[in-house]
């Protein structure tokens, strides 16, 4: 009673702050909280004249039929190579883009260079892969023509199983970079330009001050955002894998996301696909709790 | 900052699921199946014209084709619309995004009065067993004269509307022109032929030599090797490469299956369809056929041979891909190759009748309205400008009474023309013979004609073709588990063969692999199914 006392008299105090609040409150709970109720069809025969709540309970059987499945161990090995493969090379880059980015003096020509490098972020993942498959035509694009001029043979890039992730995390790098970039180059600058001018005086290079002054700077934006991106390791970019994939990369591109939308959506077994998700969301929950877990142990940084 | 939240949560699209599916607690369990008991009203009309007597409107879901334009603006449903004094209210999706809108729309409960063309037999026989679709045996019989009788004089239209348990779910389209009994026209460039010296190649090994010429010997004389031998589709019925197979004696080597004495046979695993194969991997292999035959669409196909820089191509009649310039200038048909082993059969896919063209929903409070409106369609004059133009602008009366097409403008493609004004083939249009005989050919038709006569010999005979037929919900369940894994493996297979070759080592594993995914059970539940078609007969 006390407490809620306490609780009333709080918020009668800072009302604007939670008035503020609410909104996003509300899009969580309506949004993010209310359809996880529909989770309970991936344990249902669902069909659309009984509804979520009157379809009968048939327990784990969409579940045994994904794990038995003639596809379950090609894309659980697709989506996992393609999210680490992914976050390897896709995650630094963007430091490194700002922290040399930041060591630029000429200020017009680090505008310049910051401008193109995010531009490509604003192009649609529809646009970007028609672009690929543009450039890497095998009979007219650009990347061929040139194999071909130094006497090489046309590779089909993008029917080739083996170049599909290479495309796809690489792709991704040039679009996402240098918008990434930016909140890293927001954390550089809120370093203390006296540690530099310090350490300039004691005759540090540019790569020592870069390693013993930026780095840890920014260090807890870097754990955090690393801790983020873990949480959506297994949600590789559905739409892109979908547009790049054909039947003769379907060895590599076929991944949980696609394959869900395929049975889902275009094949209508609402109840399997929903399994299938929900497979999907639970590693990647338990990813994400022991990686921040690990996270607060050693570096003290973590979400929550 | 939320998106660990999110994401962790559920998966992006089970949350999409969840949040459409929310809508169908509160509909789905609305028990009441629609007005299909409900007393026409004071305003209906049994019989004659209008339909009702004040204005209605029926909400109608319909696949837009590339070739459509705004249904609203068509004079052809205008003056449905004045006809019937009904009037319809077009919710049009394009091809592209159709399965998933459509599929959203049944799970969720939020339906139209009804569809038009774009639900496919899956769709059809689920929902109608469930309710979702009515039964339209009865009204059809009580309030659809034309359509009964059709019904009653082509009574393979009948069946092949019926649903394993009797009732009539969807309307069929039915054209009977026979030149539909196949797909795919072979055309060759005869100008490149000539300028080489060479004949219309009539063996496999024949075919192989003229591509060849084409691509080394530059037949357009630009002096350069720009030429390409041939481009396709892959995995898809038209501009695909599947007739080919035919030469090594494969009935199917798209739809997979055929029949041989009675027996249901899988065609993608005979060594017919294997020969297949490494031909057409002989052929990639000297550069003979486009790469991008395997990740191009009908579109980017259309803007190659378009150009005239193609020798050969496959298509229904060619007026698409290349323009009906270049195809009465420059390119005739092959007539089907013969193998070494003496094959020579054409793929049967008969499209004269094609399912799924109309149903109505438990929603519809006016189903008799629906049923109306569907049989209102099929009277003689108002089917063939629903089809093909208005009188006037699009057809005119000839002196001996045939209709025939008006050319379009000068620069206008005749489907967008066509399309501008009418709904096309996308409405439950039933023709009996009398009244196709009134129909003087237009262009593409009567190419597609003379194509007809040269292929007729060869196509594979009705006794060997799997027929059109509607499958129960439960085996319908289990072929699309089974189909899904099945057949993207053949097509995977099929692509990598044809472009690394390897077919012959690597059979074995082929063959036990499909095994493993259930392809007996597969071909078993269509024996099932064709058994119980041949036994209601």
């Amino acid at each position: 009673m006390c407490t809620l006392k306490a609780f009333q008299k709080k918020i009668g105090v800072n009302w604007q702050l939670y008035l503020l609040f609410l909104p996003t409150l509300a899009y969580f709970l309506i949004f993010q909280y209310g359809p996880l109720y529909g989770i309970q069809i991936a344990f249902k025969d669902f069909s659309a004249v009984r509804g979520i709540t009157g379809s009968p309970w048939i327990g784990f059987e969409h579940f045994e039929r994904f794990f038995g499945s003639y596809q379950f161990w090609t894309l659980l090995y697709n989506t996992i190579e393609l999210s680490l493969y992914g976050l390897l090379v896709g995650f630094p880059v963007p430091i490194i883009l700002a922290l040399l980015l930041n060591q630029l003096g000429h200020e017009r020509f680090k505008r310049f260079v910051q401008t193109v490098s995010y531009a490509p972020h604003f192009i649609s993942t529809v646009v970007l892969v028609g672009m690929m498959f543009v450039f890497l035509s095998p009979n007219s694009g650009l990347l061929n023509q040139i194999i071909v001029a130094f006497g090489g043979d046309p590779v089909f890039f993008m029917a080739r199983p083996e170049w599909f992730k290479t495309l796809f995390v690489f792709s991704t790098v040039w679009q996402s970079a240098g918008w990434g970039a930016i909140i890293y180059l927001a954390a550089l600058a809120s370093i203390d330009p006296g540690l530099h001018e310090a350490a300039r005086i004691d005759g540090a290079s540019k790569l020592q001050r870069i390693r013993h002054i930026d780095l840890p700077g920014i260090m807890p934006t870097i754990i955090i955002l690393f801790i983020l991106e873990i949480g959506k390791l297994m949600t590789v970019g559905f739409e892109k894998a979908y547009l790049m994939q054909n039947s003769l990369n379907i060895d590599s591109s076929e991944i949980i996301q696609t394959y869900v939308y395929k049975t889902g959506l275009l094949g209508a077994q609402f109840s399997f696909s929903t399994a299938v998700g929900l497979f999907d969301a639970v590693i990647n929950f338990m990813i994400l709790i022991l990686f921040n877990r690990l996270s607060r142990r050693i570096s003290e940084t973590s979400l929550w | 900052m939320s998106t660990w939240t999110k994401k962790a949560g559920l998966g992006l699209l089970a949350a999409a699921l969840g949040t459409s599916l929310l809508a169908a607690c509160s509909n789905g369990n609305n028990e009441t199946p629609g007005g299909a008991e409900a007393e026409p009203g004071d305003n209906f009309n049994a019989t004659g014209y209008p339909i009702v007597d004040e204005k209605e409107t029926q909400h109608f879901v319909i696949s837009k084709g590339p070739a459509h334009g705004d249904f609203d603006e068509m004079d052809t449903v205008q003056a449905l619309e004045e006809m019937t004094n009904v009037h319809i209210q077009w919710e049009a999706i394009s091809q592209s995004g159709f399965d998933e809108k459509k599929n959203l729309m049944f799970a969720s409960g939020e339906l139209p009065d009804g569809f038009f063309l774009g639900l496919n037999s899956q769709d059809v026989i689920q929902y109608g067993q469930q309710g979702i679709l009515l039964p339209l045996e009865d009204l059809i019989e009580q309030y659809a004269p034309n359509i009964s009788r059709i019904f009653e004089d082509y009574p393979a239209v009948r069946q092949a509307a019926t649903a394993p348990d009797g009732h009539i779910y969807a309307l069929p389209w039915f054209e009977g022109y026979e030149y539909f009994l196949y797909r795919n026209t072979l055309l060759i460039n005869k100008t490149w032929l000539d300028n080489l010296g060479l004949d219309v190649p009539e063996t496999t090994e024949e075919f192989h030599e003229v591509l060849k010429a084409f691509k080394t010997q530059d037949p357009n004389g630009n002096g350069k090797a720009d030429e390409m031998a041939s481009t396709w589709l892959h995995n898809e019925a038209t501009r695909g490469y599947y007739e080919l197979f035919g030469a090594f004696g494969a009935v199917d080597a798209m739809d997979m299956f055929s029949i041989e004495d009675g027996k249901v046979r899988f065609e993608g695993v005979r060594d017919e369809y294997r020969d297949g194969l490494n031909y057409l991997h002989a052929l990639y292999a000297d550069g003979l056929i486009d790469p991008e035959t395997f990740t191009q669409n009908a579109d980017q196909l259309a803007a190659k041979t378009r150009t005239g820089n193609v020798g050969v191509l496959a298509a229904f009649t060619g007026i698409f891909e290349l323009g009906e310039e270049l195809l009465s200038e420059h390119y005739v048909a092959v007539p089907p190759l013969k193998g070494p082993n003496g094959d020579q059969l054409w793929r049967r896919q008969d499209n004269r009748l094609q399912q799924n063209f109309f149903s109505i929903t438990s929603e519809n409070p006016h189903p008799e309205v629906a049923i109306r409106l569907a049989d209102a369609m099929n009277e003689t004059d108002m089917r063939v400008q629903l089809h093909r133009g208005p009188f006037g602008t699009h057809l005119q009366r000839t002196d001996d009474g045939l209709i025939e097409p008006v050319d379009p403008p000068a620069g206008v493609n005749a489907l967008e023309f066509k399309g501008q004004e009418a709904p096309l083939n996308s409405l439950p249009l039933l023709y009996p013979q009398e009244d196709l005989d009134l129909n003087k050919p237009d262009a593409p038709q009567r190419y597609r004609m003379e194509f007809y006569e040269i292929y007729k010999p060869y196509i594979v005979p009705e006794e060997n073709y799997f027929p059109l037929t509607y499958i129960d919900e439960e085996k319908t369940r289990r072929l699309a588990i089974l189909e899904t894994d099945i057949m993207q493996y053949i097509r995977k297979m099929e692509a990598k063969w044809i472009i690394e070759g390897g077919a012959d080592a690597e059979w074995d594993a082929y063959l036990k692999e499909l095994g493993n995914m259930g392809l007996e059970e597969y071909i078993q539940i269509h024996q099932d199914v064709y058994d119980n078609l041949m036994s209601a007969q």
